[in-house]
């Protein structure tokens, strides 16, 4: 099908407000009147609350009113999956993040000082941080049901087999940091009583009907009477999909009456919101002399802190992907996903493919290894297609990218010059050539799209056109900076064969908007898109009826429900998908073996979305999720010690900056159509980061002959490493 | 209650001090103070330093020093062209520390003020023998910057004593000279270690009067004679350049924090000084291959 | 205690005062209603609040504001040229893909603005040197860089 708006390099809708700073964002908004709010959060990672006294807090100059668990009218308690985490904690605090009291003053001055004023009388109890010990029964629980969230055993075939076939069998364990989203707005919004007596919170959740419905849970209010938007959010990567501060600026205004604004400082950001789960993860998988998989035995242990959040479905998509793109007869994998009091973990960019993703990816580079093989033609020779049985046995039925992306990084530039390429020392002073290595390295990945088998994953969209050809498409998604509202005008434009510029999207608000559904998953293109497209359908369907009729009407509205097709067997809460994103990345790094220090040079993405809708956001999307791969691979570990976070800022919570991401990216789509999808695109802002850390981490091995098996990977590391090794290359 | 004063003139700043009030603080630029409002909120008077006009300028003393105001900030020490010429090594460090932004409003004085141990400007400042000028009622002294930092935020600034400016003595003759920093990634950060070094430079390939300094691998910044024996008077060769760096990795005495690990530390003051004088070997010796050509040419 | 202060703020005069331990980034976004400025860690390592004082790039998070008084203040919304039409730089990084979720833009169109300011011509280098100051999440910098690089393209062959 040839495109004229989609598929073309258009200029973002919204960067315009945002280069000229118009464009409002949470922590923008203000309202006369409104009162600052600030949470007065745990000062120990796990205690008995004893007393709590506010009388203090509530005398101070500026206070208005200090609200305690006893104000919380309805259910004391929320969560995306289970509603454990307490609003307001009464009795116990379970990670520093916990909140005890949230006060509201007439400036985020006296709120913060009056905080500083509320007297909680702790009891401290045993920590739990060690997840090997959240697995013994004999361990104090942090949740009634114990202290293991969710476990996972799957086999296919069979693994003793699969090892007696193979002739070489690679066997390692894998440790995974805690990363934070570190989006560069903080938690922030603004909630009010609008003139119908509707409790309004405009803030940057990810999916505004999902918090409506917790708002009004916890606030014993009907939903119709609480109306959420979230139009416009500096970045979120999953960060912002639990509540943040939803809910605690409800709960002000609906006691106070008073408009309420909350932003969250940076320490309290790093402190308070989920992270990308930790992870240890031991593999052992084997190939035949021909260099045929043969088997992949996994073992996950997955730490989701003091709330579960995703933390089940985290755990169960780590499963799904622990075997990659790859045809594997014999597969056994168990993981378990426990509570401890470090921090929190939930939803982020890659949802557990991007921790299953370092292991399965370092062991395909291992093997080809030890078969002598080129590990591309090494992974091409065991990929999966349509119609294979996947890791866990289900059969990918939908059109599968990860053949073509792996032929296109073979024949790509970085690949084939690879030898040539690495030799290069004419950047650095002749002294010191003999210093520095460079390195070649390859991974491959997929990404389900959507929430898989067992979660209602629906998106409705209302399509109306105006007077003057001017078309409104109302979405309930998130703006996050992923380019989505974009893509949907562009589809629009595109089906209903107007200028784009006719096309406005009204964005993220349960008062005007349908629900769409959640802006995760890689899903919104895919599911926005086709519902949109089926609203559009309709609206044209109408027409053709009225113009046989005689009859015509310039405003005409359509809604339309899309709901994204899944496996028809479940195996476990979102688990498996039926769709999937591909890719495979090539890196290039130099290390410089007298100070240790990594560089990644060059990167090559190989991604299969289906169509690229906007190929100016695709490049984006790749380049970000290239950089923030980076950054776990090499920079980024959130620090705790005994429940207690170590680096809750930017001078120790290492970001890569702009000297750090290579100029040399280059992102080549391969546009494997899938049939279902909204003129055949799906979605690529996770697959994009998946593999970007293995590629690295194989590079490294190529560039220095060492294995790193722990991220962050730091000079520190390569420095002791190399003192280690006794064959040092 | 919080006052600020915005003093025009130097006298009046050590009025101000010799009166001894207590929680004053002094700020220039601000980049240490403002994120701190703990610091703030403790503090009864605040003495802005940004517009006392003896505090600015670069330019020679009557002693035919250079003479850097305490409240130039570190964009202004990298631009100079005087910097640029007679203690580049100092415009190599200050242009490491922080940001463009950071380096626009930060300033030399605060720097020392600060007297953190990974500080940028410090090793540089050292291996220059610059000296602090600290005015006060009873006239200025000098101490060198050796003397002047005592300890992780520790100087040996009196209560009414302002740093007044930093003295650089000149030096003639072809120098060289380099300032290498290990941080936790490319862009702008904090030293895990850093290492200064200058020296001049002979057409026989040797190094004289060498000076070599290291940031953060000990409670303030430490000069490295052992290094600088080993270097000094030598034709430089990288057998040289490894026993120096071996000096310096055995003057660290370094520790584990958030940044990095002692022995890293300790490592990598070595490797940064292999670098650096690795950089300056290999451009003496393009240098001599250049004179040699000439000279055939000639001939 | 407040202060008084006067200066020039995108062109125009502002008379105002202030108390005097505020920083400029609350002076903008609280008193003046200038929510452009961002706030992203509030101790100078991501760039989000840049702005230009006297021409130099600075973090308003870091700026007193008592200090402002006298000087010559750009915001993100002085950046524009009159009759709400784009500048240059402001225009690039719409075309080549600079902007994701905006949070740091304002921030990183102010660093380049001073850059191009003093280097009409920078290199790829030059370029990320001078954004080392401003954290991006979502971009990867590339883009970015693409649009500085198309703006000072652009503003020279104006001249």
């Amino acid at each position: 099908m040839k495109c004229t708006v989609v598929g073309k390099r258009v200029e973002r809708k919204d960067a315009r407000a945002k280069v000229t700073g118009e464009t409002i964002y949470p922590s923008d908004r203000s309202r006369e009147g409104m009162l600052w709010v600030v949470a007065v959060r745990a000062a120990h990672p796990h205690a008995r609350i004893l007393s709590i006294d506010t009388e203090r807090a509530a005398a101070a100059a500026g206070v208005v009113r200090v609200l305690t668990a006893r104000d919380v009218p309805g259910e004391n308690a929320f969560g995306i999956q289970f509603h454990d985490m307490p609003v307001l904690c009464s009795d116990r605090v379970r990670y520093l993040g916990d909140v005890v009291a949230l006060v509201g003053a007439e400036s985020r001055r006296a709120a913060r000082q009056a905080a500083a004023l509320v007297a909680v009388d702790y009891q401290p109890l045993a920590l739990l941080t060690d997840p090997e010990q959240a697995l013994d029964p004999a361990t104090p629980a942090l949740h009634p049901g114990g202290n293991i969230l969710h476990e996972v055993h799957f086999h296919k075939g069979n693994i003793s087999v699969g090892f007696q076939k193979s002739a070489v069998i690679v066997e390692r364990s894998y440790q995974l940091p805690m990363m934070d989203h570190a989006f560069l707005e903080t938690e922030a919004g603004l909630s009010y009583f609008d003139e119908n007596d509707v409790l309004c919170v405009e803030s940057c959740g990810q999916y505004i009907y999902r918090d409506r419905k917790q708002i009004a849970s916890v606030l014993g209010l009907a939903e119709e009477k609480i109306r959420v938007s979230a139009e416009m959010v500096g970045g979120a990567f999953g960060g912002k999909d639990d509540i943040t501060v939803q809910i605690q600026l409800a709960l002000m205004t609906y006691v106070t009456g008073r408009p309420a604004k909350m932003v969250a400082s940076r320490e309290e950001s790093i402190v308070a919101h989920s992270k990308r789960h930790p992870a240890s993860m031991w593999f052992k998988t084997g190939a035949s002399k021909s260099g045929k998989l043969m088997a992949v035995e996994a073992r996950f242990l997955s730490d989701t802190g003091a709330y579960a959040s995703l933390g089940g479905p985290v755990l169960n998509l780590m499963a799904e992907h622990a075997a990659g793109p790859y045809l594997v007869p014999h597969v056994k994998v168990d993981g378990h996903v426990v509570y401890t009091n470090n921090g929190f973990s939930g939803a982020f960019r890659g949802f557990g493919c991007t921790q299953a993703c370092v292991g399965i990816e370092s062991q395909m580079d291992l093997m080809a290894r030890a078969l002598r093989r080129d590990p591309l033609a090494f992974r091409q020779a065991n990929v999966l297609h349509q119609g294979d049985a996947a890791g866990l046995g289900y059969e990918m039925k939908t059109a599968v990218g990860a053949e073509p992306t792996i032929r296109a990084a073979r024949a790509g530039k970085l690949y084939r010059q690879r030898r040539r390429i690495k030799k290069d020392r004419t950047h650095v002073s002749p002294s010191l050539a003999p210093f520095i290595r460079r390195g070649v390295g390859v991974a491959s990945q997929m990404q389900g799209l959507g929430l898989g088998v067992g979660i209602e994953d629906q998106a409705e969209v209302e399509v109306v056109l105006g007077p003057g050809g001017a078309v409104r498409v109302k979405v309930g998604t998130t703006e996050i900076g992923q380019g989505a509202y974009t893509a949907y005008a562009q589809m629009t434009a595109e089906r209903l064969g107007v200028p784009l510029e006719q096309v406005e999207i009204v964005g993220a608000d349960t008062g005007t908007c349908p629900d769409s559904g959640a802006t995760t998953a890689s899903r919104t293109t895919y599911a926005v898109g086709n519902a949109i497209l089926l609203a559009i359908a309709k609206l044209e369907q109408r027409r053709s009826a009225w113009a046989a009729q005689g009859t015509g009407r310039e405003n005409l509205s359509a809604r339309a429900n899309f709901t994204v097709p899944t496996q028809d067997r479940q195996l476990g809460d979102g688990l498996p998908h039926l769709l999937y994103s591909y890719g495979t990345h090539v890196v290039l790094v130099e290390v410089n073996t007298l100070t240790g220090e990594i560089s990644v040079e060059a990167v090559e993405a190989y991604l299969d979305g289906g169509r690229v809708v906007s190929p100016l956001g695709f490049e984006g999307q790749s380049e970000g999720g290239i950089a923030q791969g980076i950054g776990y691979t090499l920079f980024e570990e959130v620090l705790l010690d005994r429940g207690r976070f170590l680096n809750t800022n930017f001078d120790t919570y290492i970001l890569p900056s702009s000297k750090d991401v290579p100029t040399a990216i280059h992102t080549v789509p391969i546009e494997v159509m899938e049939k279902s999808g909204p003129l055949g695109a799906k979605g690529i802002s996770e697959t994009c980061t998946v593999g970007v850390a293995p590629a690295i981490l194989n590079a490294l091995e190529d560039a220095i002959g060492i294995r790193f098996v722990r991220l962050p990977v730091r000079a520190e590391d390569v420095i002791l490493a190399r003192e280690e090794s006794p064959h040092e290359s | 209650m919080l006052r600020i004063l915005r003093l025009p003139a130097l006298d009046q700043v050590i009025e101000i001090l010799s009166a001894q009030e207590s929680e004053t603080l002094l700020m220039a630029g601000g980049t240490d103070i403002l994120p701190r409002p703990a610091a703030l909120a403790s503090t009864r008077l605040l003495i802005d330093l940004s517009q006392v006009a003896e505090l600015q300028g670069i330019a020679l003393d009557a002693e035919g020093r250079i003479r850097i105001g305490a409240a130039v900030t570190h964009q202004e020490i990298v631009d100079h062209p005087l910097i640029q010429r007679k203690a580049q090594l100092l415009s190599m460090a200050c242009s490491s520390i922080g940001s463009v932004q950071i380096r626009n409003l930060g300033t030399i004085g605060g720097n020392l003020a600060n007297a953190s141990p990974a500080a940028d400007s410090l090793p540089a400042l050292v291996c220059l023998a610059a000296e602090v000028a600290l005015a006060s009622p009873r006239g200025i002294r000098f101490l060198p910057v050796s003397a002047f930092i005592l300890g992780p935020g520790r100087t040996a600034r009196a209560a009414d004593e302002l740093i007044e400016s930093v003295r650089i003595p000149v030096v003639t003759g072809r120098r060289v000279a380099f300032f290498k920093k290990a941080g936790q990634r490319r862009g702008m950060c904090c030293a895990k270690a850093s290492v200064a070094m200058c020296a001049h430079r002979h057409g026989d390939g040797r190094l004289t009067k060498p000076r070599v300094a290291m940031g953060a691998v000990a409670a303030t910044v430490i000069s490295v004679p052992a290094a600088e024996r080993v270097l000094a008077d030598r034709v430089l060769t990288m057998a040289v350049i490894e026993e120096a760096a071996a000096a310096c990795c055995e003057a660290a005495q370094a520790i584990d924090d958030i940044r990095s690990t002692a022995s890293y530390r300790r490592h990598v003051v070595g490797a940064l000084l292999t670098e650096g004088l690795a950089e300056i070997y290999d451009h003496m010796q393009d240098l001599a291959r250049r004179q040699a050509r000439r000279r055939r040419r000639r001939s | 205690m407040k202060i008084d202060l006067s200066f020039t703020l995108n062109g125009s005069p502002i008379n105002t005062s202030v108390a005097v331990d505020r920083r400029l980034v609350d002076l903008l976004r609280d008193e003046l209603d200038l929510t452009g400025t961002k706030i992203g860690c509030e101790e100078g390592e991501c760039g989000a609040c840049t702005v230009l004082v006297d021409g130099q790039a600075v973090n308003s998070c870091l700026f007193p504001a008592p200090e402002v008084d006298g000087k010559h203040v750009i915001t993100i919304e002085g950046l524009g040229e009159s009759d709400n039409r784009l500048s240059e730089l402001q225009q690039a990084f719409v075309d080549q893909g600079g902007i994701q979720c905006g949070f740091c833009s304002p921030g990183m169109i102010l660093s380049a603005r001073a850059l191009l300011n003093e280097n009409p011509n920078p290199s790829q280098d030059e370029i990320r040197e001078a954004l080392g100051g401003n954290l991006c999440r979502c971009t990867g910098y590339v883009q970015i860089v693409d649009s500085i690089q198309t703006a000072a393209a652009r503003e020279n062959s104006d001249d």
